[in-house]
C-alpha cells in the first residue's frame, strides 16, 4: 500500500470513526491505550488517480504498523518519520473493503448531488449513476464538490482487534494541488510546443 | 443487416448508437468511406465503425478518407484514437472552433480518469498520433483539416458511372468559433485565477461549437445535424447554418437529427426549407442524471415531420446489479437515486442508388427502431 493510498482514509481529522481525533492530542487522555495518529494530510502525487485508488478487496491497516502511522501522540512529518525508530505492535483496526466505487460529480442541485460511479471492486460491471446528499460529504471536502471532482467512496467492515465489528462508509473527495502559477506556465509551455509541432496556430 | 459492401454508385449512411454516445458511417460512392465522430459496441468495446467496415470487408487503411471529430463531448469520441490509429491514411477534420492554443491547453489541464475515458483524455491521445503522424510532413502541412461554415472538406468529381460527392462543413460560425474559443479561457482561467482544485472537464452547454455536415452523392444530399443547438440571435447555431452559402437551394433525404432530438436542437427552417418531404430523420439517445432524450414531446415533435423517424435504441435505467448484502444496506440509506443505463446498441441504415434517390432502403440491426410518436427514448 502506497502512503497517499493510506493516507485517503486516514487524512480526514474529522473522521472520528476511523481512529482519529479531529481535536490533535489530549493531554487529559489516561487511557494506557496507545493511541496512533494520522500524518498531516499532504498533497496527493501528479501521477493520478489511477495511483491513488485503493487495491482491490484488500484489508486496510489503520493501526501503528502502518507506514505512515506512528504511536506516538503528535504527529510527525515523514521526513521525521525516516529518522526515528518507530514502536511496532499489532494493528489496532483493519478496514476490510467489500466495495469501492470511483466517483464523478455530473451535477449538483441544491441539497442533493449526483455522481457517474465507477465499479473498482468489479470492473465489468456496468457505470452506475447515484443522486445523494451533499451532506455525505466530509464537511472539509465540500469545498471540493463541483461538476467533474472525482471522489472514491470504499464500503467495508472495520474489524478491531477484539473481534468487534462494524460495517464503515468513507466518501472522500480527490485532494489534487491546485493549479499553481508555475504549474500553469509550464503547462502553458507544454501546451504551447505540442500546438507548433501540430502546425496548430 | 446484411454485410454486403454497397454498390459503387450507392450512398450509404449508417448510424450506431449504443445508448449514449454516436458515431455515423458514410458511404461516398466508389469504395470510398468517411466517419463522423465515435462510439463503441458495449458488447465487445470495439470502436463501432472500426467494427462494422471491417466486417463489410473495407480495408480501412486505404479506403477510410477521412474521419470527422464533430466536438469534444465523451459520447462522440470514443474509440476515435483506435480508429484514427487504423485509418492510416484519413484525413483527420475537427471543428476550427478548436483551433488555437487554448483548447490544447485546455486539453492538458484536464486530469486524466482512473478507469473511465473522458472525451478530453481520447482528445489528447488523439493529438498524440496526428504528431507522430504528420512529424515528416513540413509545418505548413500539419494539423487537421479545419471545419467550419462553407468549407469544402472532400470532394470527388464524377467520373464514368461514378457519381461526384461533396462533404461541406455548415458550421461552427465565425461568431460561434469566437464563443468557443472564449469559453475554454475562462473555464482555464477560472481554473488558474482561483487556484481551483484540479478536475476533469465537463462539457458547456449549449454546443454551438460543433461540426454540421451537408454530404452531396450524385443528386441525393444528407444533413448530419451533429450536437448543434439553436441560440437566440443569428450568429451561432442553427441560424448561423441557415445563413450559410452551401445549404441554400438544397433539400436533404436523410438528415440525422441533431443533439439526440432535444428542442433545443431543432429548427423548423431546417425541416421545412431544407429537407424534403418526409425525409428519413435518423438520431440516438442520450440518458444522463435526469436528462433523457429524445423526451416524448421530442417524439412527438420529430414524428409530426415525418413518418420515417428511426432511433438507434432506447436509452432506459435499470437496476444496478446486486452486491452483497452489507454494501447493499450501507447504500440503502444514502443513495435515494441508484440506476444503470440499460445495455443497447443499435444500427440504422440507409442506402440509396444514387441513379435512383427515390428508392431509398432502411434496415435495422440490434436495438434500432422505427419512431411510432408516442414514446420517448
Amino acid at each position: 500500500m502506497s502512503r497517499s493510498q493510506l493516507l485517503e482514509v486516514l487524512d480526514d481529522p474529522h473522521d472520528l470513526s476511523l481512529g482519529i481525533d479531529p481535536d490533535g492530542p489530549n493531554p487529559n487522555n489516561t487511557s494506557s491505550a496507545r493511541r496512533f495518529t494520522a500524518l498531516p494530510p499532504s498533497p496527493y502525487p501528479e501521477s493520478g488517480p489511477a495511483s491513488d485508488a485503493m487495491g482491490l478487496g484488500q484489508t486496510m491497516l489503520l493501526g501503528p504498523t502502518a507506514p505512515t502511522a506512528i504511536l506516538q501522540d503528535h504527529p510527525v512529518p515523514i521526513k521525521a518519520l525516516d529518522a526515528r525508530s518507530a514502536v511496532f505492535s499489532a494493528p489496532m483496526e483493519i478496514l476490510r473493503v467489500l466495495q469501492k466505487w470511483e466517483g464523478t460529480v455530473q451535477d449538483i442541485n441544491g441539497t442533493e448531488f449526483t455522481a457517474r460511479f465507477s465499479d473498482l471492486t468489479n470492473p465489468e460491471n456496468p457505470p452506475e449513476f447515484m443522486t445523494m446528499p451533499v451532506e455525505e460529504v466530509p464537511t472539509p471536502d465540500r469545498e471540493l464538490l463541483a461538476p467533474g471532482a472525482v471522489f472514491y467512496w470504499v464500503i467495508g467492515y472495520r474489524e478491531r482487534r477484539d473481534g468487534h465489528r462494524e460495517r464503515a462508509s468513507s466518501i472522500r473527495f480527490q485532494r489534487l494541488p491546485a493549479w499553481t502559477a508555475s504549474a500553469r506556465t509550464e503547462a502553458k509551455e507544454n501546451a504551447h510546443r505540442l500546438a507548433q509541432e501540430l502546425g496548430w496556430t | 443487416v446484411d454485410l454486403n459492401v454497397p454498390q459503387a454508385d450507392e450512398l450509404e449512411i449508417s448510424l450506431f448508437g449504443p445508448g449514449v454516445g454516436e458515431c455515423v458511417v458514410v458511404h461516398l460512392g466508389r469504395g470510398e468511406w468517411m466517419v463522423v465522430d465515435s462510439c463503441r459496441d458495449p458488447d465487445d468495446r470495439q470502436p463501432a465503425a472500426l467494427k462494422y467496415l471491417t466486417q463489410l470487408g473495407v480495408n480501412v487503411a486505404s479506403q477510410v478518407k477521412a474521419i470527422v471529430v464533430t466536438h469534444w463531448h465523451d459520447d462522440h469520441v470514443d474509440g476515435v484514437d483506435e480508429l484514427f490509429a487504423a485509418c492510416v491514411n484519413a484525413t483527420l477534420v475537427c471543428s476550427q472552433a478548436l483551433r488555437g492554443k487554448e483548447f490544447i491547453d485546455f486539453v492538458n489541464m484536464d486530469r486524466p480518469p482512473a478507469v473511465e475515458e473522458t472525451g478530453v483524455s481520447t482528445f489528447r491521445r488523439l493529438l498524440e498520433l496526428l504528431k507522430q503522424r504528420q512529424a515528416a510532413l513540413p509545418m505548413k502541412a500539419r494539423g487537421p483539416v479545419w471545419a467550419s461554415a462553407d468549407r469544402t472538406l472532400l470532394n470527388q468529381a464524377a467520373a464514368s458511372n461514378l457519381p461526384a460527392y461533396n462533404v461541406v462543413a455548415l458550421s461552427p460560425s465565425d461568431a460561434a468559433i469566437t464563443l468557443s474559443l472564449n469559453e475554454i479561457n475562462e473555464e482555464i482561467e477560472r481554473s488558474h485565477v482561483n487556484l481551483a482544485p484540479k478536475r476533469r472537464a465537463v462539457a458547456r452547454q449549449p454546443n454551438e461549437a460543433a461540426v454540421v455536415l451537408q454530404i452531396q452523392v450524385g443528386g441525393i444530399s444528407v444533413l448530419l445535424g451533429s450536437d448543434l443547438e439553436s441560440r437566440p440571435g443569428v450568429w451561432d447555431g442553427w441560424s448561423a447554418v441557415l445563413q450559410t452559402q452551401t445549404i441554400k437551394g438544397i433539400r436533404s433525404t436523410v438528415f440525422k437529427v441533431a443533439h439526440h432530438g432535444a428542442a433545443s436542437g431543432h429548427s423548423s427552417k431546417v425541416w421545412e426549407d431544407h429537407l424534403i418531404v418526409e425525409p428519413i430523420a435518423i438520431l440516438t439517445p442520450f440518458l444522463i442524471g435526469s436528462q433523457r432524450l429524445p423526451s416524448e414531446k421530442d417524439v412527438e415533435r420529430i414524428c409530426s415531420s415525418t413518418s420515417q423517424a428511426y432511433l438507434t435504441s432506447g436509452a432506459r435505467w435499470t437496476q444496478p446489479p446486486k452486491r452483497e448484502t452489507a454494501v447493499e444496506r450501507t447504500i440503502k440509506p444514502i443513495a435515494s437515486e441508484r440506476r444503470v443505463r440499460r445495455r443497447s446498441f443499435g444500427q440504422i441504415r440507409v442506402r440509396v442508388a444514387t441513379g435512383h434517390p427515390g428508392q431509398c432502403r432502411v434496415d435495422l440491426a440490434g436495438s434500432a427502431h422505427r419512431l411510432t410518436g408516442s414514446e420517448s427514448a
